[in-house]
């Protein structure tokens, strides 16, 4: 029996000696340590942030109302009622703990997050040559400029997180839950676009098979924005001469506008680029735009051309007021909008029975294969354009005009913008800064109109309140400038989050 | 050599005069002999014992008592008056307490344990037809609460004790002779000898991290020594639903909506603008009804044949199962096939060897069961198929529901499974009082899902708007393997005369390992035999995955000691290291203490004739869940994008979520107090316990602000889930004359859940029984609420002016305005989960018939009638809903006004899931033996389900929630997930059966 016994104890000691050396599994998933060492892991992780832009939290229905509904080129139209976009569309309404406003807010800080995983891992990535991690890490600066801008301007000063934070620390953790000033966050965002634009290649410098990929031009492009914005809120000459600056070395870099026009059976004549066709993706007009192709269910542009054309959701409907915008014989005018009981350019027909009056023709997607570059999918193809050089154009006219170089201002608008859309050069009484300033709002509103633009135009125009009240909107001027930070992260702070002023 | 002992015994015996011999062959109740059965003369040592036929001749005097007794037999005794020949039936009893008790790593006698175990015998299993074992023995023992799920191939729910955690497993694990396993659902009803519930701590222990939830052991038959016995069963039998919703028809369901949008046909037809749908105008002579157009008789039939037997020395156990169950969803389908081979073997007196294996096939033929909700929604008007085109009817723009008939044809779904199992033992007894069992199993399982979605148009039957697409395949295999190893040593020994210790010393490794490989492709033809990948084209998923492999080391021991069966000791403990956890938090310890005191074996108690046996125990211990979601970094695949001319993919990957580097095991403290005994000659048995248990640290996901980056929750020891209950169990068997017996038996079980508290200073605010196409939520987490509380707005009636809902705001005030209501106006409104449940069951032996009813009930949960709420435009009404609908000629009324929209989460939806159902009514007969070498011909009729009482007005109290093929979303038996909602859960059935039994 004494032998049993330490037979027992024996084998359950030669058993558990190496007990804890056992119980190491490896995963069979990728640890970060062993990620980081396979080939292609730099380009793996800003994938992953570009991959942010193609998400429906980030670039879908949020985006969509946060911007084109809200502003005043739409109502919230759709199929039916819908309580929260109703809210957001009638401003005075908007509560801090609306959804859409928390799932945007997240979407972008998950885009943040990634660009800065990749910014803070990519050089310690022996395989790759000095060259590849600056453009890398260029791209990734990119993207997060991109992803603060829209913070910024949709909410106000927001964290600034510039590094992986870790919530056991309690730096980290006050940082994650602070607010900075707007100023900071601009400051960081032409920090970031400055040094993407110095290592990032020329649009014609990328090999095709990079084509979508951030470039030097689309860097210099937003950066002309962010000058834009920042020379309309401070009255600042030297802001608007860095548009001129940063206009200038763009247009050395061969883009153009695209004159393309597309017509189909009895549907209506439409521009092109314009009309977002998926025909006139990434051509020379092309600044910057989200790269969509729905061959997989999980990496398309999740419902966006769905959720505001005809065929789908319909939400966002373009008013009266913007239609009646538009100068007779303005090609852009049925490039942008369709009306009920007319054809889509595909020919196809909006039934009369729809609940809209008027549709955004920029995010229809037709169902005939033949005129998609790729196959029909109810997840669209169609690459949201961010950044056009039409915008780049209109930018440097405003600038020029608020430099006094009024000459410049007019050729862009009558011997590009106009010209394009069909127009007839502007009326020769058109001569006054304020005038030709007046004459550029307007055709930004209808050039870039549903592209996302208006709603920080008119903020950085300092008219919100004019133009939304105009709009029939009960908008405070001193709240509704700013939307509220999300309830839901205020309380994950455990209230040491700032909430904007009025909500 | 136990015969050469009685003989020797019996020589004394002819020297004694006027003895003569007696005869006779002892038997069951079911006429099969008993071999090996004692037959002693009351009062001596003499006796002897039955050969392998049950046979027995014994010398024996006129006026002596000869008593007759078995392992699990009443014992019986008759006193010998002329009759040479006395033939006796041996009557089972489950609560003798000499019953062995399976208690993980060894046996016990019922009667010396500290512990509270609930035992089913095979014979109750097989009273109630099912799938699954688990499903059979709903109502059979207290404090085991089981949720049946409707579906063809569905596995039940089973909740031992209550919930005891939120976000890690909380299913009991069960241990099929010794090798751990998730289910029974492969396992042949038929083999199953008996099933042990182990309940608290003092049993659990010994399974250390694996105990939380409890432990469900089953035993499968083994053959006795004896002469071959083969069993054929075989049942039959048709189902059809239990509970129907009577929906609108057509022209009630306008008048409905005529009212919604004024009284007028145009102010509908604005509404809904006839537009491109308008194919089916309001007079169209459709009147469809979709519930019918979706189900169908269904039928259930059973074939099992077993073969058994053997010799001293090799003994052997074969079965054979055919189940096949045809659901009421039309072309929802379910067979399997199982057999078993289980063989032991006394290699010498010391050494026994055995091996056990088992083979499960099964095929499920899927359909979705949103089919219920969208017949439930879709309106009459719309016709299957339109007359003209023959495409199939869709409600266009006057509601926002699919096709079901659509859904139910287009998508074909299969899922086939292929299990292994083996085991094999070995077991040297040293001596009289130390032996070492080893034990090795192998459990291997393989899954082929194969779903093909025909072509559809723009609108899905399933998913609504934008589901559109082409033809789909979509196949997943995975293969799961796990492999069991035990040795442990055994010591018995009685110290003195009356200090009996048992002691178990060993040690287990479990580990188990799986993977699966899915593909998606599009463009596959429509006819089935094509449907493999490579006849697509376009791949649109393509992913695979071989899981990290997990192993559990753990040494346990236990030690059983008592005073003359009198004083009882239990300790146990149990150390375990997994491979789950990070360094540092992979080792755990687990012990329980459980005493008892056997009061009527005390010399005080030998007066009190009533009681023969009463026993007090109690029982503390520690037990730990180590099913908590798996703790490693890794990066997160599939964050794609498109660049270049043709928009070609590009893979992308990085790090999207922040870990809690302490997150280890549960760890639930529990105790137990119990009373068991037997009065009135044994014919009252029953145990009562109370149990108080405490998950101290239940994990949990965490929220953090967006900016840190992390796309999941993280998950760490936060939360205390406390189950608190009684349990009654008490049954009654007499037996009135040599002809009637009967037997009833009653059980009830109270549990209360509550959340007792949270300890983060982060935001950990769950909320879920999320409600899709709106988004809406209905339940939330919160200290002092049962877990999957209903958050919700409270309705006070309807307004008897206005015809709308009255809702209660948080100040107390009423509104009808539903625009003002906040979150903070919602309240908690308990849960779905019961706080007590009740079986019965009654049987009564009259001459060769038997008459069975089982009963099963369930109080104090709510349900959620969430497919009522899905409505957003013109969906279909319940008759009920209109026929009291508020109009200014009904004003007093719990329906409101028509109204269209979806309205806010509240109690207008919650109903009580109250209900009683009579499980089973079964009427059996014996044929009197016409054949020689038929043993025994038994044929009954069962109605299973036939009756329930309750005021639920769904098509199903019964709700353990539904796991969403979809999004991937685990809502079965999930509180926070679609527990207790019924959304798309398969309405309750009845099932008529006709069955054969025949042994020989």
């Amino acid at each position: 029996m004494k032998n049993i016994i330490s037979l027992i104890l024996m084998l359950s000691i030669v058993i558990s000696c190496n007990d804890n050396e056992y119980l190491d599994i490896d995963p069979s998933s990728l640890t970060p340590e062993d990620a980081l060492n396979i080939a292609g892991a730099g380009d793996k992780m800003v994938v992953a942030t570009y991959d942010e832009l193609q998400k429906y939290r980030t670039m879908a229905l949020p985006w969509i109302v946060l911007t084109t509904v809200l502003a005043d080129n739409c109502e919230e139209g759709g199929k039916r009622l819908n309580t929260d976009i109703n809210k957001i569309n009638d401003i005075e309404n908007i509560s801090s703990s609306e959804s859409l406003l928390n799932t945007l807010w997240a979407g972008h800080f998950f885009g943040i997050s990634k660009a800065n995983r990749a910014i803070a891992l990519i050089p310690g990535i022996t395989t790759l040559e000095q060259e590849e991690i600056d453009v890398l890490v260029g791209e990734s600066k990119f993207l997060r400029a991109l992803f603060y801008f829209r913070l910024v301007n949709l909410y106000g000063g927001v964290p600034l997180i510039d590094h992986i934070i870790d919530p056991s620390d309690t730096a980290d953790k006050l940082l994650a839950n602070t607010r900075v000033s707007k100023e900071e966050i601009y400051d960081f965002i032409i920090e970031d676009l400055t040094e993407a634009a110095s290592v990032l290649p020329l649009k014609s410098e990328r090999p095709s098979s990079e084509l979508g990929r951030a470039t030097k031009g689309a860097a210099l492009g937003l950066l002309t924005k962010v000058n834009m914005y920042l020379a309309s809120e401070q009255n600042s000459m030297v802001h608007w001469q860095n548009v001129m600056d940063l206009t200038d070395e763009i247009a050395t870099m061969g883009y153009a506008l695209n004159y393309d026009t597309f017509q189909y059976n009895n549907g209506p004549t439409v521009l092109s680029s314009i009309s977002w066709l998926e025909t006139a993706e990434n051509n020379e007009e092309s600044v910057f735009e989200v790269q969509a192709r729905a061959i997989t269910e999980r990496d398309a542009i999740k419902s966006y051309a769905n959720i505001q054309n005809s065929r789908g959701n319909y939400i966002g409907e373009p008013t009266q007021e913007l239609y009646d915008l538009f100068e007779s014989g303005d090609l852009r005018l049925l490039s942008s909008i369709t009306k009920k009981g007319q054809r889509n350019w595909d020919a196809s027909r909006i039934g009369n029975a729809k609940k809209n009056d008027l549709y955004n023709h920029k995010a229809f997607v037709s169902a005939n294969t033949d005129l998609n570059t790729y196959e029909v999918h109810p997840e669209s193809n169609k690459n949201v354009r961010i950044l056009r050089y039409a915008d780049i154009l209109l930018m440097r006219a405003e600038a020029a005009n608020e430099l006094g170089q009024s000459g410049v201002a007019l050729d862009i608008l009558n011997n590009y913008i106009r010209d394009r859309a069909g127009l007839a050069p502007l009326p020769t009484s058109i001569i006054s800064k304020e005038d030709i300033r007046l004459a550029i709002w307007k055709e930004r509103r209808i050039e870039l109109a549903f592209e996302h633009d208006r709603w920080f135009d008119i903020g950085r125009q300092g008219r919100k309140g004019e133009v939304m009240r105009a709009n029939g909107k009960n908008f405070t001027d001193g709240i509704h400038d700013l939307m509220p930070i999300p309830l839901p992260q205020i309380q994950l702070s455990g209230f040491v989050l700032e909430q904007n002023p009025g909500y | 050599m136990k015969k050469i002992l009685t003989l020797i015994l019996l020589i004394p015996l002819t020297f004694f005069g006027q003895s003569n011999e007696v005869s006779g062959t002892i038997t069951n109740e079911a006429e099969e002999s008993i071999p090996f059965a004692n037959v002693l003369i009351k009062d001596t040592s003499n006796g002897v014992t039955s050969d392998f036929d049950g046979n027995y001749k014994i010398r024996v005097s006129k006026g002596e008592t000869l008593v007759f007794s078995f392992i699990g037999y009443h014992t019986q005794e008759i006193t010998i008056a002329d009759t040479n020949v006395i033939d006796i039936t041996l009557i089972s009893s489950k609560e003798t307490l000499d019953e062995v008790v399976v208690v993980g790593y060894g046996t016990t006698k019922r009667k010396d344990l500290t512990g509270a175990i609930s035992s089913v015998s095979s014979e109750e299993i097989l009273e109630q037809p099912a799938l699954s074992a688990m499903e059979a023995i709903q109502g059979r023992s207290a404090g085991v609460q089981i949720i049946n799920d409707g579906e063809p191939g569905g596995s039940p729910v089973v909740r031992i004790r209550g919930t005891g955690t939120v976000q890690s497993g909380r299913d009991p694990i069960y241990v099929v002779d010794g090798i751990i396993t998730d289910n029974l659902d492969n396992i042949n009803s038929a083999d199953i000898e008996t099933i042990d519930v182990l309940k608290d701590a003092s049993s659990l222990a010994i399974y250390g991290s694996r105990g939380a939830n409890g432990v469900i052991i089953v035993t499968t038959k083994k053959a006795a020594v004896g002469k071959l016995k083969i069993q054929f069963s075989s049942y039959t039998g048709v189902t059809d639903v239990l509970k129907k919703v009577d929906m609108a028809n057509a022209a009630q369901w306008q008048q409905y909506y005529f009212e919604v949008f004024g009284s007028d046909e145009d102010a509908f037809n604005d509404e809904f603008g006839g537009g491109p749908y308008g194919d089916y105008p309001l007079d169209s002579p459709n009147d469809t009804d979709w519930f019918d157009e979706i189900t169908t008789m269904g039928s259930v039939i059973n074939h099992n044949f077993s073969l058994s037997g053997g010799s001293e020395k090799v003994r052997s156990f074969v079965s054979a199962n055919f189940y096949q169950e045809e659901g009421i969803l039309k072309d929802n389908d379910y067979n399997r096939f199982t057999l078993r081979a289980k063989t032991d073997y006394e290699i010498t007196d010391k050494l026994t060897f055995g091996h056990n294996i088992s083979i499960a096939l099964t095929n499920r033929d899927k359909k979705p069961t949103g089919a219920f909700q969208s017949a439930y929604r879709q309106l009459a008007i719309i016709p299957v198929r339109d007359p003209i085109t023959n495409q199939y009817g869709t409600s266009g723009e006057y509601a926002t529901v699919g096709n079901p008939v659509e859904a139910i044809e287009t998508t074909n779904s299969a899922i086939k499974q292929f299990t292994i199992s083996g085991s094999a033992y070995a077991q040297y007894n040293i001596n009289n009082y130390i032996s070492v069992r080893s034990n090795f199993g192998i459990q291997s399982s393989y899954l082929k899902s194969t779903k093909f979605d025909g072509e559809r148009d723009l609108f899905d039957p399933n998913y609504g708007q934008g589901g559109a697409g082409d033809a789909k395949l979509t196949e997943r295999r995975s293969d799961n393997t796990k492999w069991t190893f035990d040795l442990y040593a055994t010591l018995k020994k009685t110290l003195g005369t009356n200090h009996n210790f048992n002691l178990v010393v060993g040690t287990t490794t479990d580990y188990r390992t799986g993977s699966y490989i899915l593909g998606q492709i599009n463009h596959v033809p429509e006819q089935e035999q094509y449907w493999s990948i490579n006849n697509g084209e376009s791949i649109l998923r393509l992913e695979g995955l071989n899981s990290t492999d997990i192993i559990v080391r753990s040494y346990l021991s236990r030690l059983n000691y008592d005073f003359d069966h009198k004083y009882l000791l239990t300790l146990s403990g149990r150390r375990d290291g997994s491979s789950q956890f990070s360094d540092g938090n992979k080792w755990g310890n687990f012990y329980a203490i459980g005493a008892g005191w056997v009061v009527s074996e005390e010399n005080f108690m030998s007066d009190v004739n009533f009681i023969d046996f009463l026993k007090f125990r109690g029982s503390w211990g520690q037990l730990g869940n180590q099913n908590v979601p798996l703790q490693i970094l890794t990066f997160t695949n599939g964050l794609n994008y498109t660049q270049g001319p043709n928009q070609d993919i590009v893979y992308g990957s990085t790090i999207t979520s922040i870990l809690d580097p302490n997150l280890t095991w549960e760890t639930t403290e529990e105790y137990d107090i119990g009373v068991e005994f037997e009065l009135f000659k044994s014919r009252l048995s029953g145990a009562v316990d109370y149990y108080n248990k405490l998950n101290k640290d239940a994990a949990l996901a965490t929220k953090l602000p967006a900016t840190f980056g992390s796309e999941e929750s993280v998950i760490s020891n936060l939360a205390q889930i406390r189950n608190e209950g009684y349990e009654v169990g008490l049954n009654w068997s007499d037996k009135v004359s040599k002809s009637f017996r009967y037997s009833i038996g009653a059980n009830i079980s109270f549990n209360e859940n509550n959340l007792e508290s949270l300890t983060s200073d982060t935001d950990v605010t769950q909320t879920g029984g999320l409600i899709p196409n709106g988004g809406i939520l209905t339940k939330r987490l919160e200290v002092g609420q049962p877990l999957g509380s209903w958050y919700l707005h409270t309705v006070k009636g309807v307004d008897p002016i206005t015809g709308l809902l009255q809702y209660e705001k948080a100040d107390g005030t009423i509104t009808t305005d539903v625009n003002t209501l906040e979150d903070e106006d919602k309240r908690y409104h308990g849960s779905s989960q019961p706080t007590k449940s009740f079986g019965v069951n009654l049987k009564l032996n009259y001459k060769d018939f038997e008459l069975v009813v089982l009963g099963y009930g369930v109080t104090g949960g709510n349900i959620y009638n969430a497919k009522k709420q899905q409505r957003y435009n013109g969906e279909n009404i319940e008759l009920d809903v209109y026929n009291n609908r508020w109009t200014p000629t009904n004003t007093i009324t719990s329906e409101p006004k028509p109204f269209t929209s979806i309205q806010p989460a509240s109690t207008y939806y919650l109903e009580k899931s109250d209900f009683f159902r009579i499980n089973n009514i079964t009427l059996s007969y014996k044929l009197p033996k016409v054949f020689d070498n038929v043993n025994l011909i038994r044929v009954y009729a069962t109605a299973k389900n036939p009756f329930i009482f309750t005021n639920y007005t769904g098509y199903n109290p019964e709700l353990p929630g539904v796991n969403d093929e979809n999004t991937g979303r685990l809502g079965k038996g999930d509180p926070m997930g679609t527990q207790g909602m019924e959304f798309q859960a398969y309405p309750s059935k009845k099932t008529f059966i006709v069955g054969l039994n025949v042994n020989f």
